[in-house]
């Protein structure tokens, strides 16, 4: 015998058997079809914000189209309604003057969260409601409506799961491939200004914060020596240790004596840059002005490549060292010959290049070789000698 | 072309867009327009993925915000600069309170262009009121005559079920900022201070005016966080008064033999204000149909168009020859409202101006819920308001110092 709710149901399902690229689109596309079957004249989705127990209006279908819309509904005091709703699946509204129902929608979206320094991801409950209403009172929802309304609520409750894991999945893989962009930075340089702008203008846009900075510290890790950072008009700026605001400093402190990861609301994350036990500073990602709240894959996905990064900036730092000691008497911290050499052959070819003139200025002190000898080994007396021979020569 | 908009027209507003493109599309039949509509807090959160969008998303062509976003849109970089798009463009005919917003600020340079403003007003029943006062004008005019004469019509009205003497003008049914701020701003205070450096939020005056608004709440003159179509309106007589932004005029009207007056927002100390909220339109710098974004706003500045539009959606042109000509049109108009724009104000055009009335409209959201479940106390929402105003204080030396 033919089943007239089993093949509506597997109509429904042949509709919704698409790929959605989040909750809204699937709405706009199930709540016509509904609409049309039961000639509705409208039918609203709210979510259930359980810990307000409030029921929020976030879309509205009527004729063939869907709008965003806004309403918080209080339920509290209203328990028969809820216990109903809850047990039955569905439930008709005493308040309205109009015959109008309620289905209950659940499913499950992917979500993760941080406990014991261990990410664990789950299935978190979700929980919606339908409304579906009819202005005229002498068409009241018959049991059998209210039955394949029920089958139909079920159907969009398994395609809203289906969809939020599909949509957790493209996110995540956005999220990698915006990390592995961003790591081919480190990769291409190693002098740390040219990749850490890049890096932190690339973290703006990808992950759309308001703002990101990144804060290094001096060699010995004891303060703040600078501060990058990107706000939302993509401009970096750089500001010493010294000009950090007093109030900013406070947080500042206690962030980078913890030296562990700090989230102070869940709009922003300060996160530590460490290589082994030493720091290298710390990067903190805040939506302060869009108050968007900073999601757990993104947050978690930012730890990962903060550990990178530490690596990086202190491998530069290294190279810099390196860079520093090669071209640098210790002694003196003047430039060795080397250096000379290298620059000299530099300037040779700009002013060749430029057809600029090239001055060389070659100093020949009396009896230097015996001041030398007498006071040469004392590093502040060979530093400053040399120092006032340049200031003597200066124009 | 594609528009991004509110739903100003509540549950009509794709109906209103429909007819109200038809006309643009007659004069510009090579410029389709989709719409589409979302709510304050969902364009909100999208002016802060345009400026970057994924593949999947859309890339809206020209955008109706709150004119106060103008400073933040600019400082984002998403909003083009119309100046350059078009030199000739001016604001010399735009209302003057309405033209700050408009520019980045410290510039001339044009950002955003004035669509429409509404105005807070308090509208009462006559035939209600005449039941409980023999001068309603005059007890209105202050915020404890407005309470008291509340207080009254509950009583009058004990009998008539799901009555209200309030009805929430608010279309999510909550509290609301923009309601509250003609409260705040009669106490003498403001969220700001005059140079614009710091916060007001945790002043004696703001809570107080604050609190003023929460009364009607609290005394269970106005419903909140309840469903819509149950409740009660004041043309179907289960309220007496109502505080909106809207004209309204031609829905109450609509009902004969029922008189609806209106009257300023009544004052809660020496000053009395009104809320102006003026809408702009902004074109997407990254908008690929930026000329028939341009033609689209010029068309919304016709005043012919302006008239038309305030009318549809019960609001006020922006420019000063349409709004001339929308007065005029109307005695009765020009003689409720010649007084309550003389008390116009509105929020600043400044970076943190969204963010500010999205912490505020947040704290108003939980004494919502609190005062539904018989908790509320004046305690918790000064503490809350203690709060934002470090928040604001934090807000102000980051992006406005």
């Amino acid at each position: 015998m033919f089943d007239k709710k089993s093949y509506t149901v597997y109509k429904f399902h042949k509709q919704l058997n698409q790929a959605f690229q989040n909750k809204r689109e699937l709405l706009e596309s199930a709540l016509p079809v509904l609409r049309n079957l039961f000639k509705l004249d409208r039918i609203y989705f709210f979510d259930w914000q359980q810990e307000r127990a409030i029921l929020s209006l976030r879309m509205m279908c009527k004729k063939e189209y869907c709008m965003d819309k806004q309403e918080d509904i209080s339920v509290i005091g209203e328990s028969n309604f809820l216990r109903k709703l809850l047990q039955e699946g569905l439930t008709e509204t005493a308040d309205l003057s109009y015959p109008a129902i309620y289905v209950l929608l659940k499913w499950q979206r992917p979500s993760m969260e941080l406990k014991g320094g261990e990410v664990r991801t789950y299935m978190q409950d979700k929980v919606g409601v339908l409304r579906l209403e009819r202005f005229n009172k002498k068409r009241a929802f018959s049991a059998q409506e209210k039955e394949l309304i029920k089958a139909l609520g079920q159907e969009i409750s398994h395609n809203l799961r289906n969809t939020e894991i599909d949509q957790a999945k493209n996110q995540r893989l956005n999220v990698s491939t915006a990390l592995n962009d961003l790591s081919t930075v480190f990769a291409s340089s190693l002098r740390l200004d040219d990749g850490l702008e890049l890096i932190l203008q690339g973290v703006q846009k990808y992950f759309r914060f308001d703002r990101v900075r990144l804060y290094l510290t001096d060699a010995y890790a004891r303060r703040i020596k600078s501060v990058l950072s990107v706000d939302i008009s993509g401009q970096v700026t750089r500001q010493t240790g010294d000009e950090i605001t007093a109030p900013e400093q406070g947080i500042l402190k206690e962030v980078f004596d913890a030296g562990v990861t700090y989230r102070s609301t869940r709009s922003v994350i300060y996160i530590p840059l460490k290589v082994q036990r030493s720091k290298v500073g710390f990067l903190a990602f805040d939506n302060v002005l869009s108050r968007r709240q900073i999601g757990y894959l993104d947050f978690i996905s930012l730890q990962q490549f903060a550990s990178q990064m530490a690596l990086s900036i202190d491998n530069a730092r290294l190279f810099e060292r390196v860079q520093e000691l090669s071209n640098y008497d210790e002694l003196t911290h003047l430039p060795v010959r080397r250096y000379f050499n290298e620059k000299f052959a530099e300037e040779m070819y700009r002013a060749k290049r430029f057809d600029l003139t090239l001055s060389l200025l070659i100093l020949d002190i009396d009896f230097f070789k015996q001041i030398n000898d007498n006071y040469g080994h004392v590093p502040v007396c060979a530093r400053r000698m040399c120092l006032a021979v340049l200031a003597a020569t200066k124009w | 072309m594609i528009l991004w908009t509110m739903p100003d027209a509540g549950d009509q507003t794709k109906e209103t867009y429909a007819s109200f493109l038809n006309l643009f599309k007659k004069e510009n039949p090579h410029i389709p327009v989709s719409v589409r509509v979302f709510t304050r807090n969902v364009l909100w959160r999208r002016m802060f993925t345009i400026k970057h969008p994924t593949y999947e998303e859309e890339v809206p062509d020209i955008i109706q915000i709150p004119h106060y976003w103008t400073a933040l849109l600019v400082r984002e970089g998403v909003a083009e600069n119309l100046s350059q798009l078009d030199p000739g463009l001016s604001l010399s005919t735009c209302l003057a309170p309405l033209k700050n917003h408009c520019y980045k600020p410290g510039t001339k340079d044009i950002y955003s262009y004035p669509w429409w403003f509404d105005i807070s007003a308090l509208h009462y029943r006559a035939d209600h009121l005449k039941l409980v006062t023999n001068t309603p004008e005059k007890d209105l005019a202050t915020w404890d005559g407005f309470l008291k004469i509340c207080a009254a019509l509950r009583e009058q009205f004990k009998d008539v079920p799901g009555y209200y003497p309030v009805q929430n003008g608010d279309w999510r049914g909550s509290l609301s900022m923009r309601s509250a701020l003609p409260c705040v701003w009669g106490r003498g205070v403001d969220l700001l201070t005059e140079d614009l450096k710091q916060t007001s939020v945790s002043s004696k005056a703001f809570k107080e005016g604050l609190r003023d608004y929460v009364n009607l709440a609290i005394h269970n003159f106005m419903p909140i966080l309840r469903e819509r179509g149950s409740l009660g309106t004041m043309v179907s007589g289960k309220a007496s008064l109502m505080l909106s932004r809207k004209l309204g005029l031609s829905t109450f009207d609509a009902r004969r033999g029922m008189q609806v007056h209106t009257v300023p927002v009544p004052s809660t100390g020496e000053i009395s204000a009104a809320y102006m909220s003026g809408m702009n339109l902004f074109i997407n710098t990254r908008s690929q149909h930026k000329k028939e974004a341009l033609a689209f706003i010029k068309f919304c500045a016709r005043p012919e168009i302006q008239v038309h539009y305030a009318k549809l959606l019960e609001v006020f042109p922006a420019f000063e020859d349409a709004l001339e000509l929308f007065m005029l049109s109307s005695s009765r108009r020009l003689h409720i409202y010649g007084g309550i724009l003389a008390r116009a104000r509105t929020l600043p055009n400044i970076t943190i101006m969204g963010t500010i009335m999205e912490i505020l409209k947040r704290i108003l959201a939980v004494c919502a819920t609190q005062i539904v479940e018989g908790r509320f106390t004046q305690a918790s929402l000064d503490r809350e308001l203690d709060l934002a105003a470090k928040e604001i204080e934090y807000l102000l030396s980051i992006y406005e110092s």
